[in-house]
């Protein structure tokens, strides 16, 4: 008798792992993969501390390729267009354009993790409670650190397309730092072409266009270190940047799947705004500068504030041989 | 005893009569008091702005109040010290405010300007340990890191909206 009730056990068991979405991991491949197919249009808020921002989100994926475009209705206007690898900024204050085309030893969408599996070493995954938001049933996702060089994570995907309705950063407090949460959305079916055209007036007064030229570059050559050890942190990029005539900026990017952290080396001579030394943060976003000979290091990611420290005191610089 | 505090202090004698003076200087008011006259003294003569009574006392006590200094000091700023201060300052450290404290004022502060720059040092110190709120200097940085920041799901330009609202900062 206790033999068939733990064939019983085993069998429901099993059962349960093989049926479909019952677990976070599978809930996090979903989400990945509704955020690479999926063509959208909507409006999120986004949360930041005090600061209650809207703004407007289109994204259309088509034979032509990957467009989206992000535009804050609060406050001053900003609008980024992304047409594949090509980023547009808007800034309608400055009158300035900043673009940039991505580069890297992975180019999105393959920068993404393509595989969830080594988050379950990070991060303990669980499932949340089903929600409505914004008109969508959705499963919430739980990801807890399992040290402190990184946040939490709660999302709230569609139950029914995997597309990511609700994210919050959280840290070990289980306070909020930030959330993004889409107040409308409509996925799929006809989206017009025109809500990808930038909306701000291109008429009137001269916009600048600051191009940044990215490359492929390997900082260690040019006697650059990094000297701190960062488990489940992987090194996805690492180019030198340079727009117009200012000086090369060198930018290290480390993430483990879902946080990420840059380090940016830059020749103090040639900044024109000084960037203040020490810790500053804003949200889930952190940063650490530091004068080091005659350049400046910054880095800057939403990971804890002792961990961008870390890092920042553990780049070295040596002259070469 | 007055030649070797006076050696001390232009660094003209040996180590061994170093320690004589600075023994001396621990426990003796009548060397303390020849220290301060010699002091006193030379400043007159280099025309040196006189320090407010119980301005050490005052220095130590500020900066044993000051946050741990986590991030280091620029540099260049080392540079702007004189460089007798280097000397006759961490002597009459020993006998006046302590070693410690006189060595890291000494680091970042424009000696001749010594008592304007106390004023300012606490800021100085807590820019370096307390977290500030970004400011629109890091715009640049914030998009370069979106660029290939990749997010669980929210890895499009969603992440953008992280920039500085130069109208956030300046209500601030």
């Amino acid at each position: 008798m206790r033999g068939l009730a733990c064939a019983l056990v085993l069998f429901a068991s099993c059962a349960q792992a093989e049926a479909p979405m019952v677990d976070a991991n599978s809930w996090l491949k979903r989400i990945q993969h509704a955020a690479q197919r999926l063509s959208y249009t909507g409006t999120f808020v986004f949360r930041q501390g005090e600061r209650n921002e809207t703004s407007r989100i289109t994204r259309i994926i088509d034979e032509s390729g990957d467009h989206e475009h992000l535009e804050v209705l609060d406050g001053q206007p900003r609008e980024v267009i992304r047409h594949g690898e090509e980023v547009r900024c808007y800034l309608p204050e400055r009158k300035v354009i900043l673009v940039e085309r991505r580069t890297g030893q992975r180019s999105f969408p393959a920068l993404l993790p393509t595989h969830t599996a080594h988050l379950n070493e990070l991060y303990s995954l669980s499932l949340g409670e089903s929600a409505r938001i914004a008109g969508f049933e959705t499963q919430s996702v739980l990801l807890t650190p399992k040290d402190d060089l990184r946040y939490g994570y709660k999302l709230w995907a569609d139950k029914s397309t995997g597309m990511l309705l609700k994210a919050r950063i959280l840290n070990e407090r289980n306070e909020t730092l930030e959330e993004f949460s889409f107040t409308h959305l409509r996925i799929g079916g006809e989206i017009r072409r025109e809500l990808l055209l930038p909306r701000v007036a291109m008429r009137g007064t001269a916009w600048h266009v600051e191009q940044a030229v990215i490359k492929q570059t390997r900082l260690a050559d040019a006697g650059w270190q990094i000297k701190a050890s960062l488990p489940g942190f992987e090194r996805i990029v690492e180019v030198k940047r340079q727009r117009r005539d200012a000086a090369p900026i060198g930018q290290v990017v480390f993430s483990d799947g879902m946080s990420a952290v840059s380090v940016f080396i830059e020749p103090t001579a040639g900044r024109q705004e000084a960037l203040r030394s020490g810790l500053s943060t804003m949200g889930a976003m952190n940063s650490y500068t530091r004068e080091l000979g005659d350049h400046v290091i910054t880095v800057l990611g939403e990971v804890p504030i002792a961990n961008v420290r870390r890092i920042g005191n553990a780049v070295e610089f040596s002259r070469q041989p | 005893m007055k030649p070797a505090i006076s050696a001390l202090m232009d660094d003209g004698a040996e180590a061994s009569q170093h320690q004589v003076a600075l023994r001396a200087l621990e426990g003796d008011p009548e060397a303390q008091e020849i220290w301060a006259r010699y002091h006193l003294i030379r400043d007159a003569m280099q025309d040196t702005a006189l320090l407010s009574e119980g301005f050490c006392a005052r220095v130590s006590s500020r900066i044993a109040e000051e946050p741990t200094v986590l991030a280091p000091q620029p540099a260049q700023r080392k540079a702007t010290q004189p460089k007798w201060i280097g000397k006759t300052m961490l002597a009459a450290s020993v006998a006046a405010a302590g070693f410690v404290a006189w060595s890291i004022l000494a680091s970042f502060v424009d000696w001749n300007r010594a008592a304007t720059s106390v004023a300012h040092a606490p800021a100085d110190l807590e820019a370096s340990a307390v977290a500030v709120p970004m400011t629109s200097a890091v715009n640049e940085y914030l998009m370069a890191h979106h660029a290939y920041a990749a997010r669980g799901g929210l890895q499009g330009v969603a992440p953008y909206v992280r920039t500085v609202s130069t109208n956030a900062e300046s209500r601030r």
